[in-house]
């Protein structure tokens, strides 16, 4: 196992050489640069323009900035965020908890949800329950991120006025950032009404991000159980006398797992891109927000080095996925 | 009192309008210590009945029947929840495929555990001890490490004595053993076998063996029924089938055995095939390959007759039927030609 996780990290090498390329070469594409876009087209003084880049280092051809961003990469150096002259890394990991606390909770939501529905149209094969089931999941994992998002603020928080339209906590808190996670830290600054309040936040974009990853779930669990439920050994839990229940949960639920983990740890990077938008809509301050305003700003060290740690995390999960699979299915336990 | 009384058991699949009856009003009866074979070719209902006994059959297949006494109580008004009670108590069964009707993602111990806690309300501990006394029951060598093994780690024959230990664990009053060792090589097999016999002896159990194998039926059951198409043709003592047929269908089944060519070219074989669900005959489902078909085997199909024979003891004659209007005499031959 252990050397399984060796060789899976040593192919990471190329891949992560592919991200930064591939980071770099888009980000320069675009057109505009960031000394263009702080100062504005109308009053630059060519001098100050030309000083202004080659402090920046942009004035260099293209293949000497990457060479310069990969020696310091190597050195566990990010650069610096043109906007903020703070180091990248730095800034990342500032927003990231706010992103990962995000993500979480839409996991925490997806997960059970999608398992649940796909376990009961399974079990109600070619029922309305099944159809509506599946429907509601190919509606979900259809919907524009962005636009059900704005639809579920203009129902929730403007019509009914159950959640709030954005941010992360009420304004009246001043939560000091202990662990960056608002749930951990309203806890720990022991504040009545803090955590209920970032929870309550929580809510309306946890569903939003966690309604593709639902659908996802969802439909893999149904073909997953509808495979198992066929199998052999499950007629053998019927015939041992175990009720539906136990079958379903015991017996099928866990072969069918496997597919359903894969998706899940899939999700990740689907996750990640809609974290983006979700952030964006709910005013959510984590990296993918972030990310936004600093593609706005061609901010180059701030997308480079954002894109690459989210890439680093897409494949440390899949990773870990790979490793889940032999605690579930003891025959790859095995054969490692 | 017999164990297991089935009668006029039929199971159907497909649409109501266009049904088809895989199981067509089935007999049968079992009682404590017999073993009771079930022959036929594939197909031929023999797993679905037994399936249909059990309550697996999902829908949209249909289970009716007309009694399914067992144990002197009665299965057809009982809840799914009763049922269930018995199965894997009273009633188990063991399956052709031993290796996928194990659950590959327990170990063999918790399966063996899951029944006996189930059925017998057992401690863990108590649980544990019993299931290593069950792989011990079925001469599991190093029984005690088998129950942290997984399926995967076990070979054919291992996993079938697993599904024995695990069918046996509450000790039933009826073992269903579905084609037990077809999946297994010749040396195992016969092992399974003695096995299978050996405890049926010991813990005074009824067996149903469906099987397609003869020589099977004729080395260890005591009474046995022929199936075709869903239906059964001939019910018989054990050696008195293999001797005098009455059926025509037995007796081309027995013909095709290999020994009984010795010396021949090809084996015996009856002409055609078994019918489908659309070209199910009017009349007697084997009459359109029954070498001594007559007019009236194409108009009505032909019940199951007691068979009275001089030669037979007259208690025995209920145990034989033939659902054959002519069936053969002692040497071979339709009696009414």
């Amino acid at each position: 196992m252990f050397g399984f996780i060796l060789r899976r990290l040593a192919v990471m090498i190329p891949t992560f050489l592919g991200i930064t390329l591939l980071a770099f070469a888009l980000i320069h594409m675009i057109p505009g640069d960031p000394v263009l876009l702080l100062v504005g087209e109308r009053n630059l003084d060519p001098e100050f323009y030309k000083t202004a880049m080659h402090r920046l280092g942009l004035d260099q051809p293209l293949y000497l900035q990457y060479w310069h961003y990969l020696s310091g990469l190597l050195q566990g150096d990010l650069g610096q965020s043109i906007r903020t002259q703070e180091p990248v890394l730095h800034e990342f990991f500032t927003l990231f908890p706010a992103t990962v606390e995000l993500s979480v909770c839409a996991m925490l939501f997806a997960t059970p949800v999608g398992l649940a529905a796909g376990i009961i149209a399974a079990t109600r094969r070619g029922t309305v329950v099944d159809h509506g089931v599946m429907g509601a999941a190919l509606t979900g994992y259809s919907m524009p991120i962005f636009w059900w998002g704005l639809m579920l603020i203009m129902l929730f928080s403007v019509h009914l006025g159950w959640t709030p339209v954005s941010g992360r906590i009420a304004l009246e808190y001043d939560i000091p950032a202990v662990s960056g996670f608002m749930l951990i830290d309203t806890l720990l600054s022991g504040e009545e009404g803090a955590f209920a309040s970032a929870l309550h936040h929580l809510i309306l974009p946890s569903i939003v991000l966690g309604t593709i990853p639902m659908a996802v779930v969802a439909r893999m669990t149904r073909s997953a159980m509808l495979e198992v439920l066929r199998e052999d050994y499950i007629r053998t839990a019927r015939a041992k006398g175990l009720s539906r229940l136990r079958i379903i949960i015991v017996h099928a639920l866990r072969n069918a797992l496997m597919p359903v983990v894969t998706v899940i740890g899939l999700q990740v990077g689907t996750l990640l891109a809609g974290a983006v938008l979700t952030e964006t809509i709910f005013s959510w301050p984590g990296v993918g927000k972030w990310l936004i305003d600093a593609i706005g700003q061609r901010d180059y060290p701030s997308v480079q080095g954002g894109i690459l740690l989210i890439g680093t995390m897409i494949i440390l999960v899949n990773l870990l996925v790979d490793v889940l699979y032999g605690v579930i299915n003891p025959r790859i336990r095995h054969a490692r | 009192m017999s164990l297991l009384e089935i009668r006029n058991l039929s199971v159907e699949f497909g649409s109501v309008q266009h049904p088809f009856r895989a199981v067509d009003g089935l007999d049968l009866t079992v009682s404590r210590g017999e073993i009771v074979g079930i022959v036929g070719e594939s197909g031929s209902g023999k797993s679905v009945t037994m399936l249909a006994l059990m309550g697996l059959i999902d829908a949209p297949g249909r289970v009716s029947a007309e009694r399914l006494m067992f144990d002197g109580q009665d299965m057809l008004a009982m809840k799914p929840a009763q049922r269930r009670a018995i199965l894997g108590r009273d009633i188990a069964m063991i399956f052709q495929d031993a290796l996928t009707s194990l659950n590959p993602a327990y170990t063999v111990g918790f399966q063996l555990c899951e029944t006996l806690r189930l059925h017998g309300g057992l401690s863990r501990k108590d649980a544990q001890r019993r299931a290593l006394e069950l792989l011990e029951m079925v001469e599991i060598p190093a029984a005690r490490s088998r129950l942290d093994a997984y399926p995967h780690q076990l070979s054919g024959g291992m996993s079938q004595r697993v599904m024995i230990a695990m069918a046996l664990a509450c000790n039933p009053k009826l073992l269903i053993a579905d084609e037990p060792t077809t999946a297994l090589d010749v040396t195992v097999q016969a092992q399974i076998m003695e096995l299978l016999v050996s405890l049926q002896q010991q813990h005074d159990m009824g067996l149903i063996l469906i099987t397609h194998d003869l020589a099977v039926v004729a080395e260890v059951a005591d009474r046995v029924a022929v199936m075709y198409a869903g239906e059964v043709v001939e019910t018989s003592s054990v050696p008195a089938i293999f001797e005098t047929p009455r059926h025509p269908y037995t007796q081309a089944l027995l013909a095709a055995i290999p020994e009984h060519s010795k010396g021949a070219e090809r084996l015996a074989t009856l002409p055609g095939v078994v019918p489908g669900q659309y070209d199910r005959p009017h009349g007697c489902l084997l009459a359109p390959r029954c070498p001594y078909a007559q007019a009236r085997c194409a108009e009505a199909r032909p019940p199951l007759f007691p068979f009275v024979d001089a030669g037979y003891v007259p208690e025995a004659n209920d145990l034989l039927k033939v659902r054959c209007y002519t069936p053969l005499n002692d040497s071979g031959e339709p009696s009414h030609v």
